[in-house]
């Protein structure tokens, strides 16, 4: 923030000038630029700050009413008076339409004028909706409707100076970033340079932020991991990883995978990307993910995965041949089939035994590749060693060469046999990916799909595509079980080969 | 092995990179590997958490092996904590001198797993190496490593794990227990050496 553009400026209530009141403790040393401006703005009213809260969710209403539908003398559910229901569909067309719009669109004067005055229109809307709704409900319905009115009008004072501090020329977060996420980053104290190399399309900062947290933020790992913390937001614990501009872990793969590790690793995308693939492949091996803001932060947030990895599994005993019930060997198989296929069209590279967790309770078994950051390496900057050359295409898949799985799956679940036969890449996949990766990149992962779905037909046509992994067997006159038909296709030629034969 | 006494053109008010390093390490319940005598002058901080009397890539295994597979060369130690993501972290040492060559890289700080359980395992590794490197001189010294070639050893939670005598007949011996099986070996009376006398 520009301390002599933003004395320029007016319009600012003052009341929230009074929240940094962080002092020189009076050691004589000059303070930090910023705890000046914030000692000023107590005293100077008009001051741009960080935008105020955003206006009260529907959730909230929700909340404060304290009537969730009850059960009539029938069974059935009461629904929601037309009124309420008002309220809430006024309060979601304004929520859309701070998500909708951009900071390039603000950032023009006459598209900020016109939209604050469409959201003006809008907030009108929510006033009428909750008024009708007062004349029926006078009580405490009545009171939480009135709480929702007076957060209108102080939303609705607020928004000038919401759009100064979004605007402000010196700090201004990227165009593409939504007014509902930027306003969320602004009040974060966000600076432009912390979403560099971050999916503007893939921020959820008004769902997971230093407010919606529930209680402390927990540092994980030792040692030199001290940008990893466990948040827990909607009662679920997820793991929370700040993203960093610059690579500094000494690491091969990045280099030879033509990723730009110095100045654009976008490890972060590479994440959410892979997260996006799984889903469209139908399997949850590929942890979901998406970028959120914790302590002044900007990361990737990841739901936690359940488990231990396999590393910590193996090392201290904990699985043998007794840990694995039938049905549960079968579900692990798929799994890590699932996670092989998943990890070729990624290209990830580094699927080592501390880099996937193993989840067991009874006949049910989780399995989550975890650290996704060495995956869709770019065609064009690639290491010549790790292309294989398919017909006169550039195939990178021989990134298994480093710690991941060598060759194509020697078996396949039928599910997702099925749905990548059905995927057309540039209609369902390629769109999926834009903004988090480059044309490069999802280049190389097309000639990757290509190859794969090429091999789907191979499967297909040997019997190997597997509908259930506990009574498949393969063709005649062998008859071999799934278990025992990985265990003789070679030496690391799956994952369960690998890393779990020579134990259960 | 380490010697941590100041030397006399540094600024006493500067701890030295080893004193550091000990620090770091022992803030963290973990010990510090060995540091040769000849080495503890060169020894610098490279990045946080990374130490080595040369700028050296702790994840460079093959690198470090193609070094060690190579009758003498100059010696160095390397040692810190590398990785990347939230459960990609490793405790990473190298050393590369006249009697023996050791890579290690050990899981240690990942978000996911149980660090202070795992520390008694990490520091008897460090522990090992302190009893292998005088054990591999003496082996060296009564000529069991010939031509230049030394003894190497790689404990790698990574990748693979095995010893081998460099330039010898036998090929490398895979096991997770390099450390103890190299011992065993050196332990191993030398073919040309005197057979024990037998009991009375």
């Amino acid at each position: 923030m520009s301390f002599t553009k933003s004395k320029s400026r007016s319009g600012g209530t003052g009341k929230e000038s009074a929240k940094g009141s962080r002092r020189d403790s009076g050691s004589g040393e000059q303070a930090p630029f910023s705890q000046q401006v914030d000692d000023l703005q107590e005293i100077l009213i008009g001051i741009p700050d960080r935008p105020a809260k955003s206006l009260m969710t529907f959730e909230e209403l929700k909340a404060k009413i304290g009537s969730a539908p009850k059960k009539d003398r029938l069974g059935g559910l009461y629904k929601m008076s037309t009124r309420y229901k008002a309220i809430g569909q006024k309060l979601e067309a304004v929520k859309q339409a701070l998500a909708r719009a951009t900071i390039e669109q603000i950032a023009d004067q006459g598209g900020r004028e016109q939209f604050e005055s469409a959201l003006n229109d809008q907030l009108d809307e929510v006033v009428a909706a909750g008024k009708r709704y007062q004349k029926k409900h006078t009580g405490k319905k009545g009171r939480a409707v009135q709480e929702l009115l007076d957060d209108v009008e102080r939303f609705r004072e607020e928004i000038p100076r919401t759009l100064d501090a979004l605007t402000d020329g010196n700090d201004q977060l990227p165009d593409g970033l939504s007014v509902d996420q930027a306003i969320v980053a602004k009040r974060s104290g966000i600076k432009p340079g912390q979403l560099k190399g971050v999916s503007l399309k893939h921020c959820e900062f008004t769902r997971f932020n230093d407010e919606t947290r529930q209680g402390d933020t927990k540092q994980l790992g030792k040692g030199a991991v001290n940008t990893v913390h466990a948040v827990t937001t909607e009662g679920v614990e997820r793991v929370f990883k700040e993203e960093q501009q610059t690579d500094t872990s000494q690491a091969w793969a990045p280099g030879m995978m033509g990723i730009n590790f110095k100045d654009d690793p976008r490890y972060g995308n590479r994440n959410v990307a892979g997260g996006i693939l799984g889903k469209l492949l139908g399997t949850s091996v590929m942890p979901d993910s998406r970028f959120a803001v914790n302590e002044g932060k900007v990361g990737l947030l990841m739901d936690k995965a359940p488990g231990k990895t396999l590393k910590d599994l193996r090392e201290k005993g904990e699985l043998d041949t007794d840990s694995f019930s039938s049905k549960a060997k079968a579900s692990l198989q798929q799994q890590l089939m699932d996670m092989e296929v998943c990890d070729i069209l990624t290209g990830q590279t580094d699927r080592h035994r501390g880099n996937y967790m193993i989840d067991v309770q009874g006949d049910k078994v989780t399995v989550t590749g975890i650290d996704n950051d060495f995956s869709f390496p770019d065609v064009d900057n690639v290491d010549e060693s790790y292309v294989e050359d398919k017909n006169g295409t550039p195939l990178v898949l021989k990134f298994g060469a480093m710690n991941s799985i060598k060759t194509l799956p020697v078996l396949m679940s039928k599910t997702i046999a099925d749905k990548i036969s059905g995927i057309d890449f540039d209609r369902d996949i390629a769109p999926e990916w834009e903004g988090l990766l480059k044309e490069p990149e999802i280049r190389a992962a097309q000639t990757r799909f290509q190859a794969l779905a090429d091999h789907v037909g191979v499967l297909r046509q040997t019997g190997c595509i597997v509908a259930d992994w506990e009574k498949w067997r393969s063709p005649r006159p062998d008859q071999l079980t799934a278990t025992e038909y990985l265990e003789q296709a070679g030496k690391g030629s799956s994952l369960y080969e690998r890393d779990f034969s020579d134990i259960i | 092995m380490a010697d941590a006494a100041p030397r006399p053109d540094d600024d006493e008010d500067e701890p030295s990179a080893l004193e550091e390093a000990f620090q770091r390490y022992q803030e963290n319940g973990l010990r510090l590997p060995p540091v040769p005598r000849e080495l503890v002058d060169e020894l610098d901080e490279f990045a946080d958490w990374r130490w080595g009397s040369e700028d050296l890539n702790l994840e460079n295994v093959d690198g470090f092996l193609e070094a060690a597979r190579k009758p003498d060369g100059e010696p160095v130690v390397a040692f810190g904590h590398v990785g990347h993501g939230v459960s990609s972290w490793w405790l990473c040492y190298l050393l590369l001198r006249d009697s023996i060559a050791i890579y290690v890289r050990l899981a240690y700080g990942g978000a996911y797993e149980d660090t202070e359980a795992n520390l008694p395992g990490i520091n008897a590794v460090a522990a090992g190496i302190e009893t292998l490197i005088p054990a591999a001189d003496a082996a060296k010294a009564a000529g069991r490593f010939q031509g230049g070639h030394r003894l190497i050893v790689v404990l790698d939670e990574k990748r693979e794990s095995f010893w081998e005598i460099a330039g010898g007949r036998d090929p490398a011996q895979v096991t997770d227990h390099p450390i103890d099986g190299a011992m065993g070996f050196l332990s191993q009376p030398a073919l040309n050496e005197p057979p024990e006398p037998e009991a009375p």
